[in-house]
């Protein structure tokens, strides 16, 4: 077991590793901060001095060095943009990714959860169809639609909820049911085929056969183990939410990470780009890790394999 | 001997199959498939359905509204965009570009996920390793950001939006036909094959590959829509299919400068790109009820 | 049994706890960046003294108890002149207000690149506005985009004969927001400051190869010595351009560094730095004191509370406007309409973005804008007043861009700015030049988003359409802003590339030669144009100390470009903004990168 998680734990940090290369290239390749930063005006000199100034004069590997040395030291250095510590920018907008996402994903189980549930026990009927089509519709919009649609109906048309920011709980409605409604469907559709498997399960069968009525079955013995799966992926799916909520942040002007590194490739912002990504690789990666050093506690098969 | 038994178990079997395939179909999204049927028709056959350039401005007619909206006329029956296009004319154009996005996309993205996928799962071990990190690190970037940073590293153009979209779609395919590998490899005639001598790339081409197809059927129908709506969000972002081409995702976009004056113009391609995405939608969903019922893989 | 209950149990508070996590969440949010009161103050009064302003109005404010509609329709109109004539005359309030009341909030496109002090030089979109609201200038200007004596720290200079030494007396008794006096030591070590090596600032330069030091003869004068003549010294530190004329608190600066200055920034304008979400907003109080740029004997500032706001989106920023979450927005001339419809009013800074496409490398072996026939071509070939009323909507003019009508009083001749339409002729030439129907010119036309004109793509979609009404074929090469510009300084934009590019229209001498040079200098970075004669004009004009020479050598230059189709001059548009009625009074003014906020602060004084 140890073997194995020493194996697998190796190769996460050389994939981050990987990563971290190939997102300093990527965002290399995008061009240069500094011809950005300054107005046309500005002389060789100048550009020269600033660009020494950050580091950017020298060749890529010792750059790339500095960076990687640095952030082991947990030291992710200075926003080219704003000339603030990489670390201002991004604390501040964890907290408000972390509830953006958060009520994002309430949203995303309130609707896809019952759903879920309907279409599953009214299979094939009307209902069926109806809940498989509201879900789908979340879908079948581009998010920044949504978005600047229920901002024109909510916000100018009834005045009742503010358009962007943060705030109070208002400020959530929103933006939260955007990011959520986009992924209702994957809910609504994992639900119901557990659900519909559960069903035709021996054991439902049995508890049919012993009387059991309709909704114990349901929400006691199909429900319950059917949500096991769709937690999973809404755990998983949450930092998806988190980082890649860009659309939404836009629209609703949501002081979010998803800006902030778009942001940040628009400025060429390397130190941003680069700490950000990493950070979003890292905790992603860990998660990939913990799930499979998990599985291999509950199947041994896989530790061997 | 084996021959004998399967050909007299033939006849029955097939009318059975018959049978089921005639319920299927009764029970085919009519509406969804009427859908993508006028969408292909109307794609391919642009140039002889309209009359109207589809780059070429005429600016005194910007904005007009649809014929039947007061000031609007069945010269453009759907009304002008902002630099006076025929929007029918445009919808038409831009579906053919966003359906050639959506088809070169997922034969890119779907045909290197798939071959990574059926390799990965076949040899396991370290190559399996190299393939599922590579996969698991493709993931852990929020999606739309990779492929901005790769469309504004190479500049924005459809070959550009193609790559990229496919080049973080490709980590889906990978996991999902591995998953199916390792299943199937357990199989006995996997075995049976290995046994009597057949190479690795048979095994892979013949064997294994055909045997994932229902799978990769739906991932690839259930995707379609999801490909325009990432097209969309880029072009949204500044990085999708630049203009003269009309593409619908980056016709939306534009629009909405008008949603308060001129709402056809980002409403009307919003609305194709809807229909189009539920119809594909309910298409993958009956396909793969039909074809894969075990399937439960999320899109 | 009891313990399955217990586990539906637990199933069942899952769900409620996932759920709830929705209203947890936002429970618990973070302090308000944007607030939702709604307080702006007195619009009676503000009424009222427009109405004492102009007496022609006095019939109609007799209606303005009645009916309301039409007085604010009224005071539309009338602001439309006042800004047009827009004097200098400070008029004494009527009702000078006592205490700074209400809440003002303004949200533009984008807060620059976040910077709140002068060397983090942010001048990009918001960015400027933000700093002016902080920090007094060294030298004032006025909404002319002329030196003022009254707007800025400086209340009278004079440069020696030679051009060398410039001595700048300062007005005394002026306070930090941490209560300390503004010192000629303060601007000495800010004009420093915007001289280390990672200041973002730009303008300096112009100024560092020609400068030999500072002097502090006494606490309220400054000496600015160059080694070389350097008549534009002044403007460096002026409020027309960047930020380089800011002044810090030496003692405090020192004290807590630049890192902790960058957080707790203190100026000497009429309001004090609060609070800032970077990349999003920042929140400004008023010194609730009289400051010297609310006129003679000073003012107090009319709000208590100021915010900046960024939010990228336009439909959004409407939203807010409409639904009282802000009451400021900058918005593209396109979607005015239906505000003013709505009863917002509407403000331009009139004819403030230029725009214009430049033939790249065009002095390479090769390059077929070599020719000024093609050259000639490509000029005449475009609908310039189609495009200006169709998709401008009406709110421009041509220009000769990189000058433009701001420079009417620099030598600069607006009569003289632009070619006609003439498509036959344009064919003409090209056929003289050797391009048929069989062998068209081909050229790659750079499309992209340009931030402060949301027309640029349709603008170049209609260009691309005239040059092919003329039998050129273009190819529409798509890019993003930074990837053009880095394409730019890389050279690698030979072979028939042609782009467009905007800049802000500029009042002052120092300001053209300035960007003239950039862009026209044989041996300037960002070069599109290559020509001795030209070269040895500008040389003329950034030696001379003679400001009216300089005058006549700007005119030899638009002469110059005029005649030799150096580029495609395009437009000069309105930027425009719309505000809640309440707000009666904007003159957005001429300085480069701001729009002249202190009218807002301040709006007893008529500008």
């Amino acid at each position: 077991m140890q073997r194995y998680i020493v194996m697998r734990a190796g190769q996460s940090i050389i994939a981050l590793i990987i990563l971290s290369m190939i997102i300093f290239a990527l965002g290399r390749f995008t061009g240069d901060p500094i011809i950005l930063l300054l107005p046309q005006e500005a002389s060789q000199e100048t550009e020269d001095a600033i660009r020494a100034h950050y580091g950017l004069d020298q060749p890529w590997p010792i750059q790339y060095w500095k960076f990687i040395s640095n952030a082991a030291r947990f030291e992710f250095g200075v926003s080219i943009k704003s000339k603030r510590p990489v670390m201002d920018l991004i604390g501040p907008k964890v907290m408000n990714s972390l509830r953006l996402g958060l009520a994002g994903m309430a949203i995303t189980l309130i609707i896809g959860i019952p759903l879920g549930v309907l279409a599953a026990v009214k299979r094939d009927t009307f209902f069926d169809g109806g809940a498989k089509l509201i879900a789908i519709l979340g879908q079948s919009l581009p998010q920044f639609w949504v978005g600047i649609m229920l901002i024109q109906f909510f916000t100018v048309q009834l005045d009742l909820l503010p358009a962007a920011g943060t705030g109070g709980f208002t400020h959530y409605i929103m933006p939260a049911f955007t990011l959520g409604w986009w992924v209702a469907a994957a809910v609504m559709r994992l639900l119901r085929s557990s659900m519909l498997d559960a069903l035709d399960g021996e054991y439902i069968k049995m508890a049919r056969i012993k009387g059991l009525p309709e909704y114990k079955i349901v929400w006691k013995h199909t429900f319950k183990n059917a949500l096991i799966p769709v937690l999973t992926f809404a755990g998983t799916y949450l930092a998806t939410f988190i980082t890649g909520a860009i659309l939404v942040e836009t629209v609703f002007a949501w002081p979010g990470l998803g800006r902030l590194v778009y942001d940040s490739i628009i400025w060429r912002d390397f130190p941003v780009l680069q700490t950000l990504v990493m950070m979003i690789a890292a905790v992603v990666i860990t998660v990939n890790l913990a799930v499979d050093i998990a599985y291999a506690y509950i199947d041994p098969r896989i530790r061997y394999n | 001997m084996a021959t004998t038994s399967t050909a007299l178990a033939g006849r029955p079997a097939f009318r059975q199959r018959g049978k089921q395939a005639a319920e299927a179909l009764r029970r085919a999204p009519l509406i969804p498939l009427a859908i993508i049927v006028i969408v292909v028709f109307t794609a391919t056959f642009a140039p002889l359905l309209t009359p109207h350039s589809t780059t070429q401005p005429s600016l005194a007619d910007r904005l007009t509204p649809p014929v039947w909206q007061e000031g609007g006329s069945w010269e453009n029956p759907l009304g002008t965009d902002a630099l006076g296009r025929d929007l029918a004319t445009r919808l038409m154009y831009g579906g053919r570009v966003s359906m050639l996005v959506a088809v070169f996309t997922l034969a890119i993205g779907g045909g290197i996920g798939t071959a990574i996928g059926l390799v990965s799962g076949y040899f396991g071990g370290r190559v399996d390793a190299i393939c599922m990190r590579s996969a698991d690190s493709t993931l852990a970037f929020p999606i739309i950001l990779f492929a901005i940073l790769l469309v504004v590293a190479v500049g924005p153009n459809l070959a550009n939006v193609v790559v990229a979209i496919a080049l973080v779609l490709w980590a889906r395919y990978a996991r999902v036909i591995r998953g199916e590998v390792l299943a199937l490899k357990e199989r006995d005639f996997i075995a049976r094959a290995r046994v009597a001598g057949c190479s690795h790339l048979r095994i892979l081409l013949f064997h294994l590959f055909p045997n994932t197809v229902n799978t990769l059927l739906v991932l690839l129908t259930l995707q379609v829509g999801w490909v325009i709506i990432v097209e969309a969000s880029l072009s949204f972002l500044g990085a999708g299919i630049p203009p003269p081409t009309p593409a619908w995702g980056s016709m939306v976009s534009d629009g909405r400068e008008y949603v308060d004056t001129a709402w056809w113009v980002s409403a009307i391609p919003g609305l194709a790109i809807m229909l189009t995405v539920v119809a594909f939608n309910l298409f993958g969903d009956w396909l793969r009820d039909t074809l894969d019922p075990k399937l439960r893989q999320v899109s | 049994m009891v313990s399955s209950w217990t586990r539906l149990h637990k199933f069942m508070a899952a769900f409620g706890v996932m759920a709830m996590l929705f209203i947890v969440a936002c429970g618990s949010a973070a302090p308000e960046t944007v607030e939702v009161v709604r307080e702006v103050p007195v619009e009676r009064e503000v009424i009222r003294e427009v109405q004492v302003e102009v007496p022609v109005e006095r019939e109609v404010i007799r209606e303005v108890e009645v009916e309301k509609t039409v007085v604010e329709e009224r005071v539309k109109e009338v602001q439309v002149d006042k800004i047009l004539v827009a004097t200098p005359t400070p008029a004494p309030a009527p009702e000078a207000s006592i205490q700074s009341e209400g809440h003002l909030r303004i949200t533009y496109t984008s807060m620059g690149s976040d910077g709140v002090y002068p060397k983090a030089s942010n001048i990009n979109a918001g960015g400027k506005d933000v700093n002016a609201s902080m920090y007094d200038v060294v030298i004032g200007s006025d909404a002319q985009g002329a030196f003022s004596k009254e707007t800025g720290l400086a209340n009278d200079w004079s440069v020696s004969p030679d051009g060398k030494v410039h001595t700048i007396h300062m007005r005394q008794g002026i306070m930090f927001h941490n209560n300390t006096e503004v010192t000629s030591e303060d601007v000495l070590f800010s004009a420093l400051e915007v001289m280390e090596e990672d200041a973002q600032n730009a303008f300096i330069n112009e100024l560092t190869p020609l400068w030999d030091s500072y002097d502090t003869p006494d606490a309220y004068t400054w000496v600015i010595n160059c080694h070389t003549p350097c008549l534009y010294a002044p403007w460096i530190f002026s409020g027309v351009r960047g930020t380089e004329g800011m002044i810090v608190p030496k003692a405090y600066y020192e004290d807590i560094g630049e890192e902790e200055f960058a957080k707790a920034p203190i100026g000497s304008g009429p309001y004090q730095f609060v609070d800032q979400v970077l990349g999003a907003s920042v929140e400004v109080e008023s010194i609730n004191r009289p400051h010297f740029r609310g006129g003679a004997g000073g003012s107090i500032p009319k709000y208590a509370q100021i915010t900046f706001l960024g939010v990228s989106e336009e439909t959004t920023r409407i939203a807010m406007l409409k639904s009282g979450q802000t009451d400021v927005i900058d918005v593209s001339r396109e979607r005015i309409a239906p505000l003013a419809d709505d009863g917002f009013n509407i403000f331009y800074k009139e004819r403030a973005l230029l725009s214009g496409m430049y033939f790249f490398q065009q002095w390479e072996e090769g390059n077929p804008f070599g020719d000024i026939r093609v050259r000639e071509a490509l000029n005449i070939a475009i609908n310039r007043d189609a495009i200006l009323e169709h998709i401008f909507l009406g709110r421009g003019s041509t220009t000769l861009y990189p000058m433009g009508s701001y420079a009417a009083a620099s030598g600069y001749d607006p009569q003289q700015s632009s070619y006609p339409y003439d498509p036959d002729r344009a064919r003409q030439l090209l056929t003289e030049a050797g391009y048929t129907d069989g062998n068209p010119l081909e050229i790659k036309l750079a499309i992209y988003s340009f931030g402060g004109i949301a027309e640029f793509p349709r603008m170049i979609e209609a260009i691309g359409a005239d040059f092919e009404a003329v039998g050129v074929k273009v190819n529409f090469q798509p890019t993003e802003y930074g990837t053009l510009r880095s394409m730019r300084r890389a050279w690698s934009l030979g072979g028939g590339w042609v782009g467009p590019w905007g800049t802000h229209n500029r009042a002052a001498p120092a300001e053209i030669l300035s960007i003239v040079k950039v862009l026209k200098h044989s041996e300037a970075p960002y070069t599109t144009y290559k020509n001795p004669e030209f070269d040895a004009i500008m040389n003329q004009a950034f030696a001379s100390t003679d400001p009216d020479e300089v005058k006549v050598l700007i005119s030899q230059m638009q002469q110059h470009l005029l005649a030799n189709y150096d580029g495609i001059p395009l437009f000069e548009v309105d930027s425009s903004f719309a505000a809640i009625p309440e707000i009666t009074y904007w003159n957005t003014g001429k300085d480069s990168y701001d729009n002249n906020v202190d009218s807002l602060f301040f709006p007893e004084l008529r500008w």
